[in-house]
């Protein structure tokens, strides 16, 4: 990598809405982006299982090639996106598995995503 | 009465440049200016899946389209376009719903308007020095592969314009400015 290339090497996959929060929503997406990580943006939930499950598959084999490079991934995930959640646990735990650590969104003001991602700088 | 719901479409890169090929990353992730414009527009944001990186690595090299026109990258593409292509039916549906595609010109796999083509070109190994290819019109694969699937969906081909990371010369202040006027649509 030469040294006019400058990407972070930490990918969080954020959940729609974080990548696009309701009007009065904290935009958390900011705190993301401060700290320059770069985003996998998942699909909304209202996309259906059989679609949800079709472009979690490409997340998941995207994840496992930032990880086999040693870079950081994590995911910044909804609660009531359970379709979301379940199509990307099940496209990582194939084979070749890929953990990945989440943090759910528990509808606060940011302060423990940003310690949540600050933790894995 | 609410205003009329918009959707981009966006180039994976240009939300996460750690998926860039190597070498060409310009930001540490989010590319700024693009998103400030989205976001300034009221656009909702999707951003669609990079095809090279999990088909050719993230250590892959700058390759041309012939490269990557494979019938292997094909079915790879198809299946990353499909529920992209039922995403944006999906959205389209919404009362006077807009959606717009923003790729990366220059790019063999999300050039808009223009992609690489080099019919020698090998790769790094064998051609030290300069970038043996030429920028010529046409899309990259994945593009004219979700264009084909929203088509069997009946849909039509959305405002489409990219960001010229990719290109020779590329100017990002009028890249921008000329996005941010397809953003806007046409003049009514």
């Amino acid at each position: 990598m030469k040294s006019n290339d400058q990407r972070s090497r930490r990918v969080a996959l954020v959940a729609d809405g974080v990548m696009n929060p309701a009007g009065n929503d904290v935009d958390l997406l900011a705190i993301v982006m401060e700290r320059g990580w770069g985003l996998i943006g998942l699909p909304p939930e209202r996309l259906g299982r059989p679609a949800i499950a079709q472009w979690m598959a490409g997340v998941a084999d995207q994840v496992r090639e930032f990880a086999r490079h040693g870079m950081t991934v994590v995911a910044v995930l909804d609660a009531e996106e359970t379709t979301v959640i379940g199509e990307l646990e099940r496209a990582c735990a194939q084979e070749p598995a890929q953990t990945v650590p989440v943090h759910v969104l528990s509808g606060g003001d940011g302060g423990d995503l940003a310690a949540f991602l600050d933790r894995r700088a | 009465m609410g205003k009329a719901p918009r959707f981009a479409y966006v180039a994976h890169c240009l939300m996460n440049a750690n998926a860039k090929v190597d070498e060409w990353a310009p930001c540490a992730g989010v590319h700024p200016g693009l998103f400030g414009l989205l976001r300034q527009k009221g656009y909702t944001i999707r951003q669609m899946p990079c095809p090279e990186l999990a088909f050719a690595g993230l250590n892959r090299f700058w390759q041309v389209r012939q490269q990557y026109d494979t019938p292997a990258y094909r079915r790879h593409c198809a299946a990353l376009a499909e529920p992209v292509a039922e995403l944006i039916h999906q959205d389209l549906k919404e009362p006077d719903a807009e959606v717009v595609l923003i790729g990366v010109d220059g790019s063999p796999t999300m050039g808009v308007r223009f992609t690489s083509s080099g019919p020698d070109w090998g790769g790094r190994p064998d051609k030290p020095g300069d970038f043996d290819s030429d920028v010529v019109s046409g899309k990259g694969i994945f593009v004219e592969i979700l264009l084909e699937k929203l088509a069997a969906l009946g849909v039509a081909a959305p405002r489409a314009n990219a960001m010229t990371t990719d290109m020779p010369d590329g100017d990002e202040a009028t890249a921008l400015a000329d996005i941010g006027a397809t953003l806007d649509g046409p003049a009514s």
